[in-house]
């Protein structure tokens, strides 16, 4: 199964050169779902919150992108309600040279660093964009209630 | 490489596939019977009309008249009047064609005797019982698998004895065989003595059982699972279950042997009442424990397992000990509880605990399957019930275990009579389980009497399948029929239809083998009997003798079991006995069978093995139409043998079968004489012709013509001969030339009544044979010879016949015509009479034909009814023509024999091959034509070939006319153009006319293809609108290919209106809706909202995928055939695949973008260290990651840079046609029976598209509304200019932009504001990018065209143009 070479070579990247704040594993069963962990940077709204995703790796990766799915909740302008995130790279940017590593880095950033751009959810956007103390507090509630 | 397609949420199919087939597995095999129906016609005048240009006539004309026979040349019809007073009115024009449609399943089948009638009353169940009735589950008044008719052959099920297997019995230790033989007399008198002890002589039936259970191992379940009956047992231990669970439990309930998990281990069954149960249970038929589990459900204390056959029991003893879940005790022994008081047969240890004074009495006494066992003696009945008696718990009306029956696959009696109540043994086959082991029928009635006197009354007696219909839907049985395996997920059975049979059969069974027996006989034995028993007792005198010779062989070390089917007509049908094992069957068995002379007797083989299977088992089939073997007003006899041929499978056949046909001169002919010649005979034996494959060649046997005199199929009525008699006017060529001349297939008949004439009576017209045929006609026509009637004398050369249907014409000789007119004395007359009405007709056409000018080149043959009346000044206008064409002046001399010259309305020369059925405008007198006249006219005639003799163009290929009538040749594969003809060797080619693509043309040429005109006649396809798919399948799978090709004549059920197109556009709309629908699992979009279809990878969920693939083809065909358009549209993919076009990278784009980026991206990228892959893709099947080579040993080839190329194609092609090949393949099957593939291939996929999917007109203000712009504003002069440009085309090329852009020509139904991406909502966008002297790009599944900034309109114009008419999706440019 060849897909699974690249995607056991992606892995031996990761655990030899692990992603600090990102936790990879792999589910038992099924090396195309990982199970990640992103643990929030000190200096973000998030700070002190881990916020588990499951990475899904499609049958024909690396042609296709991965698909990522927050499974907790969080405040975030790039994060829907589903758990969906907007990141290019996952849709019509991926390239199959693009690593998982970096896929991952990217994730981390985003979701350490809200930006009001390209929103998911134009509202929090909004919020962030004009009244960033009180998406602050909400950020960090949020984090208090489900991520931590 | 699968987008999810395989979905958790897999669609159920919802309906029940198998059940459907079931209607028409056995026509199967012989689909194709019409194309092979005439293996000795000639044209007939029916068959002819598919090149007869003149199909608006057809269906007066074809039928009407009938043509001259033995003349190898067809006469055109010499235009009778269609409404002439003077035309006999019989039946309609289509009375004489032989029915088309195969034998459906029921006619393949001989009645069988309908038995509920005979039913006994069932047993009063109530007043007796002591315990609360059991609460009637609800019921369901069909029977849910039952096939709604009967599948198999009778033959199927039955399998006689063998003298190998007579031997056996003869030769069996215990001798018994040899009494059954010998001894059926004696046996009927012994009966008595049966009753009053133990007999020693039936002893050995038991230890038969005894042995044949004993000898079966236990498989285990795994092995079990395996076994070809697996769905059978399956329902008999569901059946089991809800016996046990309806009767026993209650019954448990209330037991005083309470048991020690009663009141703690916890209740599964919801029939038993919490903290209750346990009991004591003796079964008495324990076998191998299969019934401990169900017992075990049951929470019983105590368990004692009795059976005759030793290693069951100790099998049983073995499944105890391994038995999971809550235990009872359980004791087994072996012993024969019918002969032996078990009381005095158990081992003492057992008897301990059985017996009333030590242990308690049982609560249930279980005989499941087993009870039939002990009819073969009153003493052997009693025993069982003394047993039984003396174990229950003392009530007598406990009885309510005694559930009997079994399953079926072969029953064999004895003796056909049986004798009295007991010992009516047959020998029982159930494949996998039982090998003919003796066994009784259970007189029920006698059973009940002899159980009533030892207190026993029936609590509830039913058959399997009634037991299956009233608990399928209960609360517990029902999922407990899928946990057990009898259904699957979908509700469907796992047992085919014999098994179903066998299981159902108990009914009938019961009923016909002895009105009072009880339902373990299946009538499926029976029937075999009887069927023999009516042939030979109806049978009375003449002689259908079949025999085969040389049959295939299908498999290496097994020998068929042939029998063979006779279909009259698809109607009456009769069934020859299976001779066992050979490749020579001779079955010696005669038939009456009642025909006409355009009759069609169909001798389909079977291999009665492997019949139950759907087209499996067919050996071949021969189809001999009446009138060419055999002259039913003259009697006599023939024997044919002929080849087998195959069905529409392609498996070989081979081998010879010989029938035997005479008329039945000894019975008079049951027909009324109100409709004289038309269906009077009777044909029985014949003799012998042999047929060589290609249907023409007959060498025959001297045939006797006897009898003539007192065949009363005579018709007598002249028709009155009216005002205007008419003549053929053709002036024939030189009468003789083209006799001798013939046509080499056919062989010249040899002077006289031999001749085998397809449709005349008269057999013949060569002037030598006049005098024999008069003589002949001379006894038919009473007192007229053939050339005078009650008015008088014919006019010279003119003859007197009648056509199959009874009906008076004339043939005149002089000309070679024929006519219902009787002929005046007076030439001219008749040539004014007949020029008169050809005229009228014309004139009739020719507004025709204006009015649908589009079609004009091509149905010009239309016009001419006659077509060598043609009035001159036609002709030499078409000199004119010809002289300017270069191309097609007349050539010299005589036509080729089967050719004629007509004419179109302009008076254009054309040829009609009756040969070939083809026309073409080169005169076949001059040879190669086009190649002499070269583009500067010289005279260049290098080959004597002749140009109409080279066949079709090749695949894509078109021929077109210029301006000035020259020919030239449309390559729509290269989309070029050429002088030559592709079937020549070229020359060198100049000023051909420029590649043009053109729908309309190629329409026009598509349709006017002979294959693609409409056979005479109707078809008909009645549906149900609430099951329009399931009906249609039956309808549309029933009939030949060819009898789709007629008129289509849609009926809804329970709707009154014709079918003048609404219907049939309704029809293909409500089917369309149906068959694509992704629930049936055989489409699914191609993508997340986008609803273009494509093939289900997954479709084998349903195991007759294949056939509805098959039929879904023909459905597009007769969709295309009959101009009615589907409301489906396919990826584009897809059509390509039809026109067997290579798909592409860009194919993937609509389908799958991502993969598609992806892909794109290794290609323009070095994947050096990027891609770790090999030619191997993986997908999910069902939840499991498969892996799939995408060519051999690719698991082990890596990818690089250097065969990426080759990698990305492996996988766009399995992606888009390798995964699905098996459907496509059957859907093309389908497809292409009505719609040649070098017909279709004239097309691109995008009008193959409007083709199938039609064309509508596109509302360009809604698709501009909803446009966005990237890059451009709407003000922008580009803008403009695009839809200006776009205002300006015509629907066709609209419809192509937008396939051009989106991929399909579908609109959504809401208009353009609904346009779908592959990824969501996608309005149609046009993109400012690329440059001027680009051509717009298309990204289909984004919608969008990259559009670049033209500097101005015509350029604009010029390159969109060229974009859509050239460029074939995107990335071809």
């Amino acid at each position: 199964m060849t897909s699974l070479r690249r995607i056991q070579k992606e892995l031996t990247d990761i655990k030899n050169k692990p992603i600090e704040g990102v936790s990879v594993e792999p589910q038992e069963d099924n090396l195309f779902i990982w199970k990640c962990s992103i643990k929030a940077a000190s200096d973000s709204p998030y700070k002190g919150g881990t916020f588990h995703f499951k990475l899904s790796l499609p049958d024909n990766f690396p042609f296709k992108p991965p698909t990522v799915a927050f499974t907790t909740k969080i405040y975030h302008p790039g994060i829907n309600d589903e758990g969906s995130i907007c990141v290019s790279v996952l849709r019509d940017q991926w390239k199959p040279a693009i690593s998982l590593s970096s896929v991952l880095d990217i994730i981390q950033e985003k979701v350490n660093h809200p930006s009001p751009d390209d929103p998911y959810e134009p509202e929090i956007a909004a919020q962030l964009k004009d009244d960033q103390p009180r998406f602050l507090a909400v950020a960090k509630e949020w984090t208090k209630k489900y991520a931590s | 490489m699968g987008t999810p397609l395989f979905t958790p949420t897999t669609p159920r199919a919802p309906i029940n596939f198998s059940h459907l087939l079931h209607n028409d597995s056995p026509s199967y095999p012989n689909e194709d019977a019409l194309s092979h129906a005439t293996p000795l016609r000639r044209r007939s005048s029916a068959e002819s009309s598919s090149y007869f240009p003149q199909t608006e006539f057809s269906g007066r004309a074809f039928g009407s008249v009938p043509p001259l026979t033995p003349s190898p040349l067809p006469f055109p019809v010499s235009s009778p009047s269609p409404s002439g007073p003077s035309r006999p009115a019989t039946s309609g024009s289509n009375a004489s064609r032989p029915s088309a449609s195969p034998p459906t399943a029921k006619q393949l089948l001989p009645k069988r005797p309908h038995s509920p009638k005979e039913m006994p009353p069932p047993p009063v169940p109530t007043q007796l019982s002591v315990l609360p009735r059991p609460q009637s589950p609800p019921r369901k008044s069909n029977i849910p698998y039952a096939p709604r008719r009967r599948i198999s052959a009778p033959a199927s099920v039955l399998k006689p004895l063998t003298p190998a297997e007579i031997e056996w019995y003869k030769n069996y230790p215990g001798g018994i065989g040899s009494q059954v033989l010998k001894s059926k007399r004696k046996r009927a008198d012994s009966q008595e003595a049966d009753a009053d002890g133990p007999p020693s002589k039936k002893a050995k039936d038991v230890k038969l059982v005894a042995e044949h259970y004993n000898a079966r191992p236990e498989v285990g379940v795994q092995q079990r699972n395996e076994s070809p009956i697996i769905g059978l047992k399956n329902f008999n231990n569901w059946v089991k279950s809800v016996l046990i669970s309806q009767f026993a439990h209650p019954v448990l309930a209330e037991s005083p042997n309470s048991g020690p998990y009663a009141q703690t281990g916890p209740v599964s069954m919801r029939a038993r009442p919490m903290g209750r149960g346990a009991g004591k249970v003796l079964d008495m038929g324990c076998g191998k424990g299969g019934d401990l589990t169900k017992w075990a459900k049951a929470r019983i204390k105590e368990y004692i397992g009795v059976d005759i056959a030793a290693v069951s029991v100790d099998q049983a003893r073995e499944r105890y000990s391994t038995l999971r879940g809550p235990k009872f005790s359980a004791a087994f022994a072996a012993a024969d509880c019918y002969t032996q008081l078990l009381s005095a047969s158990l081992p003492p240890s057992m008897t301990q605990s059985i017996l009333p004074p030590h242990g308690q009495p049982f609560d249930v006494v279980s005989m499941q399957f087993c009870m039939h066992y002990a009819f073969e003696s009153e003493y052997k009945t009693r025993t069982m019930l003394q047993n039984l008696l003396e174990r229950l718990n003392g009530i007598p009306a406990n009885a309510s275990e005694l559930s009997f029956g079994n399953d079926v696959y072969t029953i064999r009696f004895d003796e056909r009579v049986h004798h009295g109540v007991y010992g009516h043994r047959y020998s029982f086959y159930l494949k996998d389980a039982v090998d003919d082991v003796p066994e009784y029928v259970v007189h029920w009635d006698h059973f009940l009497t002899t159980a009533a006197e030892y207190g026993l009354h029936v609590k509830y007696k039913k058959e399997f399948h009634q037991v299956f219909a009233d608990n399928q839907e209960h609360a517990d049985f029902g999922p407990l029929l899928q946990r057990m395996r009898v259904v699957d997920g979908n509700g469907e059975s796992h047992m085919d239809e014999d098994q179903w049979e066998a299981a159902i059969r108990q009914f009938g069974s019961a009923m016909s083998a002895a009105p009072s027996a009880q339902k373990k006989i299946r009538i499926t034995g029976m029937f075999y009997y009887a069927l023999c028993e009516g042939v030979i007792t109806d049978r009375s005198g003449p002689f259908v003798v079949v025999a085969a010779d040389g049959l295939s062989k299908r498999e290496v070390f097994r020998l068929p079991d042939p029998f063979a089917v006779i279909t009259v007509d698809a109607e009456q049908t009769h069934t020859t006995s299976v001779i066992k094992k050979t490749l020579n069957p001779y079955w010696n068995e005669s038939f009456d069978i009642t025909v006409k002379d355009s009759s069609v007797i169909a001798v389909q083989i079977f291999d009665q093995k492997k019949f139950k299977r759907r087209d499996q088992g067919f050996l071949g089939v021969v189809n001999v139409r009446v009138s060419d073997v055999i002259d039913l007003d003259l009697g006599g006899h023939e024997m044919l043998t002929l080849d087998l041929k195959k069905s529409n499978d392609n498996l070989v056949v081979h081998g010879k079968l010989i029938i035997y046909l005479s008329t039945n001169i000894s019975q008079p002919i049951n027909n009324p004489t109100g409709s004289p010649a038309a269906d009077g005979s009777v044909v029985d034996n014949a003799s012998s012709a042999n047929l060589a494959a290609s249907n023409s060649n007959l060498s025959r046997t001297p045939s006797h013509n006897t009898g003539a005199a007192d065949n009363a199929s005579v018709h007598v009525t002249m028709p009155t001969p009216s005002a205007t008699p008419a003549a053929a006017t053709v002036p024939s060529p030189e009468p003789q030339a083209p006799i001798s001349a013939s046509n080499p297939t056919r062989p010249v008949s040899s002077g006289s009544a031999v001749s085998p004439s397809a449709q005349t009576q008269a057999p013949t017209t060569s002037a030598g044979a006049n005098a024999q045929a008069a003589s002949n006609n001379n006894a038919q026509m009473r007192n007229f010879n053939p050339h005078e009637d009650q008015y008088g004398p014919l006019p010279g050369g003119w003859e007197r016949r009648i056509d199959p249907l009874g009906r008076t014409y004339y043939v005149d000789h002089n000309t070679r015509s024929t006519t219902w007119n009787r002929p005046s004395a007076s030439q001219t007359v008749n040539t004014n009479a007949q020029d008169g009405e050809t005229n009228a007709a014309r004139d009739q056409h020719n507004r025709r034909i204006l009015a649908d000018d589009m079609l004009e080149a091509n149905n010009s043959g239309n016009v001419t009814r006659a077509p060598s009346t043609a009035p001159p000044a036609a002709n030499t206008a078409a000199a004119a023509v010809m002289a300017s064409g270069n191309v097609t002046t007349s050539g010299a001399g005589p036509l080729p024999a089967g050719w004629e010259e007509r004419y179109t309305p302009e008076g254009r020369p054309y040829y009609v091959d009756h040969n070939t059925r083809t026309t073409t405008w080169v005169d076949p007198r001059r040879q190669t034509v086009i190649r002499v006249m070269g583009p500067n006219g010289q005279n260049a005639a290098l080959q004597p070939q002749t140009i109409s003799q080279l066949g079709p163009l090749p695949s894509g290929w078109e021929m077109r006319l210029t301006s000035t009538a020259r020919v030239y040749f449309v390559d729509h594969n290269t989309k070029t153009t050429t002088w030559d003809d592709p079937r020549l060797p070229s020359t060198l080619d100049a000023n051909v006319p420029q590649y043009k693509r053109d729908f309309r043309r190629k329409l026009i040429y598509f349709r006017s293809q002979p294959a693609m005109r409409a056979q005479p006649g109707n078809c008909q396809v009645k549906v149900r609108r609430n099951h329009i798919f399931e009906d249609s399948y039956a309808e549309i799978m029933r009939q030949t290919p060819n009898d789709l090709k007629k008129r289509l004549m849609i009926k809804f059920d329970g709707e009154d209106g014709l079918d003048y197109g609404g219907l049939s556009r309704e029809f293909f709309f409500l089917l369309s809706h149906e068959m694509f629908n992704p629930f049936y699992c055989l489409f699914e979009y191609s993508a997340h909202d986008n609803y273009t279809l494509q093939i289900n990878p997954a479709s084998g969920v349903n195991p007759e995928h294949l056939n509805y693939f098959k039929f879904i083809g023909r459905c597009l065909g007769l969709g295309i055939f009959h101009r009615r358009f589907l409301d489906a549209y396919f990826i584009t993919a897809f059509y390509k695949m039809i026109l067997k076009k290579k798909v592409t990278l860009a194919d993937l784009e609509s389908v799958d973008a991502e993969l598609h980026r992806g892909l794109t991206w290794m290609l323009d990228n070095d994947i050096t260290d990027v891609i770790d892959e090999t030619f191997t893709t993986t997908e999910e099947r069902f939840g499991e990651m498969v892996t799939v080579e995408l060519k051999p040993g690719g698991g082990d080839e890596p990818v690089t840079e250097d065969n990426k190329k080759e990698y990305v194609n492996c996988v766009v092609e399995y992606r888009i046609s390798k995964r699905v090949k098996e459907q496509f393949d059957a859907f093309m099957s389908g497809f292409s029976e009505l719609i040649p593939q070098e017909l279709v291939n004239v097309f691109d996929e995008r009008e193959l598209e409007l083709l199938i999917g039609g064309m509508s007109e596109i509302d360009v203000d809604d698709w501009s509304k909803f446009t966005d712009y990237r890059g451009y504003e709407v003000n922008d002069e580009v803008i403009q200019w695009f839809w200006q440009c776009i205002r300006s085309w015509p629907p066709e090329r609209k419809s192509r932009l937008l396939q051009f852009a989106t991929g399909t020509s579908r609109i959504p139904v809401n208009g353009f504001k609904d346009l779908q991406g592959s990824d969501g909502p996608r309005r149609f966008t046009i993109e400012k990018s690329g440059d001027p002297s680009q051509l717009p790009k298309s990204h289909t599944c984004f919608n969008r065209i990259d559009l670049p900034p033209y500097k101005d309109y015509n350029t604009l114009e010029q390159k969109l143009t060229l974009a859509v008419e050239e460029t074939v999706g995107f990335g071809q440019e």
